[in-house]
């Protein structure tokens, strides 16, 4: 054990994004750094530009205005002026999207092993019974039952859906992964199960990630670090438990006094 | 090095937007130091702000104005205002600290929140293990709630496994908010022997202790802090 | 345009004439150099699908309306066109491709794929080894391969422009998974020159290997879908696979009833209402080539006088 220096760089690194949809203001002047291994929180109200920002720094999304600095394995790229191949090579070897829609992240006419297995051989492996024995093996980890390994996701519930997402996106070892609502339209014990295996993961396989939700117990689960947005402005940033237990604007003293136990 | 942190000119208010306006005043140009060594006692009248202290010391609450200096790592840094990162990367390897209460993560076993603080420094389970089990058997956590996850425990019992998480891993110094508050005095007992070993590793210490003896026992000196309102000087 | 039409036209002793009214094979000068510039420019990139101005033809789309757009562009008065449906020269539909160029090009056309330097065809490559300098066109109704897994068209354009083709491994993953092996026989997806995947055309995966170097141009046309693309002689086109599931063609336990060929690609034929079945060369110019040359199938006999044997014993090939 050693304690590494904290002055390696970030992983990402956000310089003033804004974007916007015509006149409308989508998110303004959003900046931060993520470091490896750790996990950024965007709460705000509906409209408040959390989708906006979480696909602009994913590369899904130009922005009007800013940069986008993400160190590769091969280097640091700008994300927003990278040539596309590099772009979405890098978004499908070391990055990851779940979306709050399945329907967005999943092929639901191809089977479970297909959906994981997709990633591997869009990296170039050619062998069917590696692919499957991984496909398996992340079934198990999301804890999916391997016996539905052939079955398409239009036959799995919302929970084994995102799951599924889950397991999809990580086959490859992804280094940073982007979530938007992951949790939401789930049961509440199906999300407390969903945010277990997340931060379990999480920790296994030192991952970074970017969660939007609208739901402060999820940060405090899952995050160091949070972003409050409201009309695309994050009026309040810091360290998850600073910004929950000691919040300094009012709207985000609003937000965190409305709930019972953050 | 003749502190391990130093506190300067500390300004703490919290707002509150959303109940009119209110303002409430809980340091004012506060100043401390902790030496290598040192075990400091907060003592002051209930809601004086020694809990507010402590977490302005560990990064939970926002420093209005002043300084808070931390040796790190070889470098000085502020504490008030600190990078985000930094903090974290203080809060791993500098400044450990035990809260007044546990806060548990659903589904995650006891033996697992004992060992985080180690594993999260890049150990592996195996390597750190004997040392939660040490400190659990100590504690006298019966072994077969080991694996269970803390939510269903008593409140002594989440005490005694907080008190473990915070010394599975040793740091330069230990913020500790009334450690031996809802315990038995066996396990009090106990507490105290952890928290001596520390010291005796060279850990240096503030805490707040509500327990006279306690008290006594552990700590090198007592700092008090005053109201605000009858602040002088 | 008249003068234009008298030197293209027929000066060749023994062609069959030109039908009075029609340009040279049918198209305006204007579209067959358009479309000659696509296919040059589909020769240039291997495997890649260029778009074009596909034109209405006197015929429906689905009868090859994009391979009588290409040929029409190739063929001149010296050509010998050979048109193929299914390995049959004699269907109706090659057999009014073939008459429409002999009377709109005045070409000479033959069934002997020796002889012809363009062959148009429909879902098969000919057993007869092609050489270089032959143009081999295929009729295709669906060029492109991604769309079944992946309806947006955009979305397909970029994934070949960056040549990300994890997809069309799901497809085959979905195929080993569900029925123990790539069950895809016709239209097997294949990669060309190491960069694009293409759909060979609805030929059986049995013809796949004849498109690998061969000497012979192939040039693909989608009229409906308005796609012109190209395989130059002597370029690689390898089958998709996995190393554990590698590509193979469908083998025959038998040999052609006519010729004794055991290595042609053979098709099934019910002979009469018990559902007795015969099997022969597909490749009907090839069976005939070697039935003349004397090669024997042992129902040879009983397909002549039209007396079905319903023997299933073991059949030995001449
Ligand atoms: N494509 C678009 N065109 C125009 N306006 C858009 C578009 N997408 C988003 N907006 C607007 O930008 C603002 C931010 O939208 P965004 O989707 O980022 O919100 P959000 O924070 O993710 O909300 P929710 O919690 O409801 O998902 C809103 O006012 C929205 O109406
Ligand atoms: N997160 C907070 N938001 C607003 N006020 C707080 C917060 N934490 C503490 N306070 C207030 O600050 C003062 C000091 O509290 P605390 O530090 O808990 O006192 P104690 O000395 O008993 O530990 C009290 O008035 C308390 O109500
Ligand atoms: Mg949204
Ligand atoms: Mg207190
Ligand atoms: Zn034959």
């Amino acid at each position: 054990m050693c304690m590494k220096n904290s002055d390696d760089i970030p992983l990402l690194k956000v310089e003033s994004i804004s974007k916007y949809y015509g006149r409308r203001i989508g998110c303004l002047g959003i900046e931060f750094e993520l470091w490896p291994g750790e996990a950024l929180g965007i709460v705000g109200e509906s409209g408040s530009g959390k989708t906006t920002l979480l696909n602009c720094i994913s590369g899904q999304l130009e922005p009007s205005e800013g940069a986008v600095w993400y160190s590769s394995n091969g280097g640091v790229i700008d994300m927003c002026n990278a040539p596309e191949p590099q772009r979405r090579l890098v978004m499908r070897t070391e990055m990851g999207t779940v979306y709050q829609n399945p329907r967005d992240g999943l092929r639901m006419h191809v089977s479970a092993g297909g959906n994981i297995g997709e990633r591997l051989m869009a990296n170039g492996l050619r062998h069917y019974g590696q692919v499957r024995r991984r496909a398996l093996n992340w079934l198990e980890k999301v804890e999916i039952d391997q016996e539905r390994i052939d079955d398409t996701p239009d036959t799995f519930s919302g929970g084994m859906q995102q799951r599924l997402q889950i397991a999809r996106n990580l086959v490859t070892r992804p280094r940073l992964i982007f979530m938007d609502e992951p949790t939401s339209g789930l049961d509440v014990s199906v999300q407390a199960r969903l945010l277990d295996l997340l931060r379990g993961l999480v920790t296994e396989l030192d991952l970074s990630m970017v969660i939007v939700t609208h739901d402060l117990a999820v940060t405090r689960l899952l995050a160091h670090r949070l972003i409050v947005m409201r009309g695309g402005k994050a009026v309040e940033s810091g360290l998850t438990d600073q910004v929950l237990d000691d919040p300094q604007h009012p709207y985000t003293q609003l937000l965190v006094s409305s709930i019972l136990q953050p | 090095m003749k502190w391990m942190i130093d506190v300067d000119r500390l300004n703490k208010n919290f707002f509150l937007h959303t109940q009119g306006e209110a303002k409430i005043p809980v340091f004012r140009d506060f100043h401390m130091k902790l030496k290598p060594g040192e075990s400091i006692a907060l003592v002051g009248p209930s809601g004086v702000g020694k809990s507010t202290l402590l977490r302005l010391l560990y990064g939970n609450y926002k420093t209005g104005s002043g300084k808070i200096l931390v040796h790190h790592n070889g470098d000085v840094l502020n504490m008030a205002g600190a990078d985000p990162h930094m903090i974290l990367h203080i809060r791993k390897w500098t400044i450990g600290y035990v809260s007044q209460f546990l806060r548990v993560i659903p589904r995650v076993p006891a033996i697992q929140v004992v060992m985080e603080p180690l594993t999260v420094r890049g150990a592996s389970e195996k390597e750190v293990r004997p040392r939660a089990e040490e400190l659990l058997s100590r504690l006298r956590i019966p072994e077969r709630l080991w694996s269970l996850s803390p939510t269903t425990f008593s409140g002594g019992e989440q005490q005694r496994i907080n008190i473990a998480r915070g010394f599975s891993a040793t740091y330069p110094v230990m913020l500790l908010d009334e450690p031996t508050a809802s315990l038995d005095p066996v396990n009090s007992g106990t507490v105290v022997e952890i928290i001596k070993e520390a010291i005796g590793m060279g850990t240096s210490i503030i805490g707040i202790f509500h327990d006279e003896d306690v008290r006594n026992r552990l700590a090198s000196r007592c700092v008090e802090i005053q109201p605000v309102n009858n602040h002088t000087k | 345009m008249k003068k234009q039409l008298k030197r293209q036209s027929n000066t060749g002793k023994d062609r069959p004439r030109i039908m009075a009214g029609y340009n040279f094979a049918y198209l305006d000068e204007q579209t067959k150099r358009m479309i000659r510039r696509t296919i040059l420019k589909a020769v240039a990139i291997p495997g890649y699908q260029v778009p074009f101005g596909s034109r209405e033809m006197p015929l429906p789309y689905g009868w090859g309306t994009g391979g009588i757009q290409v040929t029409a562009s190739l063929i001149g008065p010296e050509d010998t066109l050979k048109v193929i449906d299914q390995g049959a020269d004699d269907t109706t539909n090659a057999v009014s491709i073939r008459r429409f160029f002999s009377r709109t090009a005045g070409v000479h056309t033959t069934t002997r794929t020796r002889e012809a330097t363009i062959i148009q065809t429909r879902h098969r490559i000919p057993e007869t080894h092609l050489r270089n300098g032959q143009i081999i066109v295929y009729q295709v109704p669906i060029p492109e391969p991604l769309r079944f897994i992946e309806p947006r068209a955009k979305e397909v354009l970029r994934m070949h422009a960056l040549k990300e083709y994890g997809i069309m491994f799901v497809k085959l993953y979905e195929d080993i998974s569900r029925y123990g092996r790539i069950a895809k026989a016709f239209d097997y997806p294949v990669l060309v020159n190491d960069r694009y995947v293409m759909s060979p055309s609805p030929i059986p995966k049995f013809d796949n290997p004849k498109m690998d170097c061969m000497p012979a141009l192939q040039i693909f046309g989608a009229g409906r879908e308005k796609r012109i693309y190209s395989v130059p002689p002597y370029t690689k086109v390898k089958s998709l696979d996995f190393e554990d599931y590698p590509f193979e063609v469908e083998r025959w336990s038998r040999c052609c009833a006519l010729c004794g060929s055991d290595n042609s690609y053979l098709d099934e034929i019910i002979m009469d209402d018990r559902g007795s079945k015969l099997f022969v060369c597909s490749d009907t110019d090839h069976c005939n080539e070697r039935v003349a040359g004397g090669y024997k199938g042992n129902q040879a006999e009983s397909i002549e006088e039209a007396q079905i044997s319903t023997g299933t014993g073991a059949r030995k090939c001449a």
